[in-house]
Formats: structure tokens, sequence, C-alpha cells
């Protein structure tokens, strides 16, 4: 039972490792997807604000 | 104690558990009487020197639970070992508690990210290449296999550590009926 689970856990785990790597070589970098669930690849828009102090949130 | 109450106090401790189990309990300690008797020995005397027939149940029923487990291996047979150990009651059982209940909540918080990997990753490649617009839907696909799979191996591997832990706990339970036990008699502490 050990020895079955020990092959699934390493058997998968190669498996997302191959899978995710693969599908973040095809997508490329950097990219992101905005509010309206677009995909885009290429540089971070320049409007992107990272601050607290900017979130409307901040201000209600 | 006579005979014929040794046996009902006993009979009434291992009541739920399997026929034939019960049987061959009883059927071991109507020989221990009968051999005594053979060589002339009282009855009171006897069950006297067997001890206290609700401890020697609880005992036997701790054995044949992490002996189910031992044939077994599965979720109802861990239930029973866990709860077999716990039931005997004892002293320095309650301090495995706090330590049982701490890796149990870290293997069921291992257990939920598995499970929401894996729901995760299997939205992403069905409904991804929908939702998101413009992506490629390669990327979308693998990118979903990937935390699916990465899902299953956190299951794989949460499953090794409670099929340990449940093994560590029957050696436990068997150390403490071995050596434990007959540590705390000697001292006069009733396990």
């Amino acid at each position: 039972m050990i020895r079955v689970l020990a092959i699934i856990a390493a058997v998968s785990f190669v498996l997302a490792v191959v899978c995710l790597g693969s599908a973040l070589a095809i997508a490329g970098g950097p990219f992101y997807i905005d509010d309206h669930m677009t995909f885009h690849r290429g540089a971070w828009p320049s409007e992107v604000t990272v601050s607290l102090a900017a979130s409307p949130a901040f201000h209600a | 104690m006579t005979r014929q109450n040794f046996i009902d106090r006993l009979r009434a401790g291992l009541a739920g558990l399997p026929t034939p189990a019960i049987a061959d309990a009883v059927a071991d300690y109507e020989t221990h009487f009968d051999d005594a008797s053979a060589a002339g020995r009282d009855e009171a005397a006897v069950a006297a020197a067997l001890g206290d027939p609700d401890r020697l149940a609880r005992e036997l029923r701790a054995e044949i639970g992490l002996r189910r487990w031992e044939a077994e291996r599965n979720p109802s047979a861990a239930a029973n070992a866990v709860f077999a150990v716990l039931g005997l009651g004892a002293i320095d059982i309650l301090i495995l508690l706090p330590i049982l209940l701490w890796v149990g909540g870290v293997l069921l918080g291992f257990y939920i990210a598995s499970v929401a990997l894996f729901g995760v990753g299997g939205v992403l490649m069905v409904a991804g290449p929908f939702v998101i617009h413009a992506a490629p839907v390669l990327a979308l696909v693998l990118a979903g296999l990937g935390l699916m799979a990465g899902g299953a191996s956190l299951t794989a591997l949460a499953t090794i550590g409670s099929v340990g832990c449940i093994n560590a706990l029957v050696w436990y339970g068997r150390l403490h009926m071995r050596l434990l036990k007959p540590a705390l008699d000697a001292q006069g502490i009733v396990g």
C-alpha cells in the first residue's frame, strides 16, 4: 500500500512540475489577466499602482 | 468474585464486538478457570489473579481494533484503531491526545489543500479556455492538469503520513499494554 502511494506521489509530483513548467513556458512572461478576464502578454500595465493608500477601500 | 460473575462482566465489556471474537475471548478465560479448578484452586482466587474483568475487556477490545487495522488498512479500520487506543482510557493516553489532535489537524489541512488544488485545476482546465479570453489554450489546460497532479501528489503524501501516524499509534497502544500498564499496576495506578 505504502509503495503504491509513494509511486503515485512521485509520478504525480513530476507530472505537476512538468505541466506547470510547460504552461509557464507557453504562456511566456511577463503576463497578466485584467478585470475583464482577458489575457495580456508583455510588460505590466504602467497605470497599475500597487499601493494601499491608493485603494478606494481606504478612503471609504 | 465468582467465575460466573467474572465471565458475565467480561462478556458485558466486550458487547458490540463480533460474536466469534467474544466467544474466543470468553473461551480463553473459561479454560483458565477449568485448569485452575483441576489444580484445586479456588474460583475467587483465580478471578482475583486474572484482574479486573472490565479492564481486561477494554484491553481485548483495543487489541482487536489494532489487529483489524493490521489486517485491513482502510479508513474504518484506522478509526477503529484510534478509538481502540483512546478507549484504554489510561493516564498516559491523555498526554498523547494533544499530539494526536495536532497531527490530525495538520493532516486534515493537507487533505483540504489537496482537494482545493485538484478542484481549482479541474475548473481551470475545463472552463479556463472559455472564461479567460485570448489566453493560449494549451497553457491553461497544462496549468490545470499540473494543479490537479499537484493535488493528487499531496493527497498521496498525506495518506502516507496518515498510515504512518496510525502505525505509530498502534505501536504506542501495544507499548502501553505491554510495558506501561504493568509499570502503573505495580505502583497501584489503575490504567
